[in-house]
């Protein structure tokens, strides 16, 4: 339990502890505190995996989330969703930087390849009484249906 | 600057900021404010996206991080193209626990996604995150950059 007996000591230990927050080696006068305290940058807290559901073609849903993600990833986790129809698309992964959410998708050309491409038209909501995620794709970007093999996962941040 | 001509405001002001940056609403006694402050969590920062080129084999380093990931996702924002029976790696996420690996393959009647499990290795000289894929037959393409986004 802290026993200060004077002011020199209680505001040393004042600045020590903001400056072991901000990395900082500054001096600090006591009339800046409130101000460096403010300062101090907490970050991101990342939760654990989620399962996110697919509700249609091109929208998946995770509910119950701590808080509104800053930060997220989404992604198709298991073994070999395939497309089999030339010139289709598939979305596999979305993710949101804080500042950009990107769309990515696999294509296939009949003898020609596999293409991984990304789009910008991916579009999220958030429902703060629910505190559900909506990610949606653009038309012809489908979700592949979930299976026995294959889950949505979401790595996200608040 | 402020300027403060008596020590309750100053006081009042310092356990408002803690407050704020806590959540919490009890008072904090003066005496308590260094330990207060200790307590202030400051989480992970994101740092800014760096990118790698592939080059073709199954390992993808970056260097000169800030420090080791705790979390972190690589990908490819590339239109990156897997032909005659290849594997591309697109994408690796490290969830704090576990690293998931997502490639895209190609055969002559369909494409294939598919999620597998690489390694990772820490070089604390030289701050450098390496991922290896799950096998030599799964590559980070050559000519395709790669980006990571990772906290630490």
């Amino acid at each position: 339990m802290p026993n200060h007996t004077s002011l020199a000591s209680l505001f040393s230990d004042i600045a020590d502890a903001i400056r072991a927050k901000t990395g900082d080696n500054n001096q600090i006068v006591a009339g800046d505190f409130p101000a460096e305290i403010s300062g101090i940058t907490t970050g991101l807290t990342f939760a654990s995996l989620v399962t996110a559901t697919r509700s249609g073609n091109l929208v998946i849903t995770a509910s119950n989330l701590a808080a509104e993600p800053k930060f997220f990833v989404l992604f198709a986790d298991g073994s070999n969703f395939s497309i089999t129809s030339t010139g289709n698309s598939r979305s596999a992964l979305v993710i949101f930087d804080g500042i950009n959410l990107k769309g990515y998708c696999l294509r296939w050309e009949k003898g020609s390849g596999t293409y991984w491409e990304s789009y910008t038209t991916y579009s999220k909501a958030w429902n703060s009484t629910t505190n559900t995620l909506t990610i949606t794709a653009p038309s012809g970007k489908q979700f592949p249906a979930t299976g026995t093999y294959l889950k949505y996962k979401l790595l996200y941040a608040y | 600057m402020s300027n403060y001509t008596s020590l309750p405001p100053l006081f009042e002001d310092i356990a408002d900021a803690i407050r704020s940056k806590t959540g919490d609403s009890s008072q904090i006694v003066a005496d308590d404010f260094p330990t207060a402050i200790g307590a202030i969590a400051t989480g992970v920062t994101l740092a800014p996206a760096k990118t790698a080129s592939g080059g073709g084999s199954r390992t993808l380093s970056f260097s000169n991080l800030l420090g080791e990931p705790q979390y972190f996702v690589i990908f490819s924002n590339n239109t990156g193209t897997a032909s005659n029976s290849s594997y591309v790696v697109t994408f690796v996420l490290y969830d704090g626990t576990s690293l998931f690996q997502g490639h895209i393959y190609y055969r002559s009647d369909q494409a294939a996604w598919r999620t597998l499990t690489p390694t990772k290795t820490w070089n604390n000289n030289t701050k450098t995150l390496t991922i290896t894929t799950d096998s030599s037959s799964r590559i980070f393409k050559n000519n395709i950059t790669y980006t990571l986004l990772y906290a630490y």
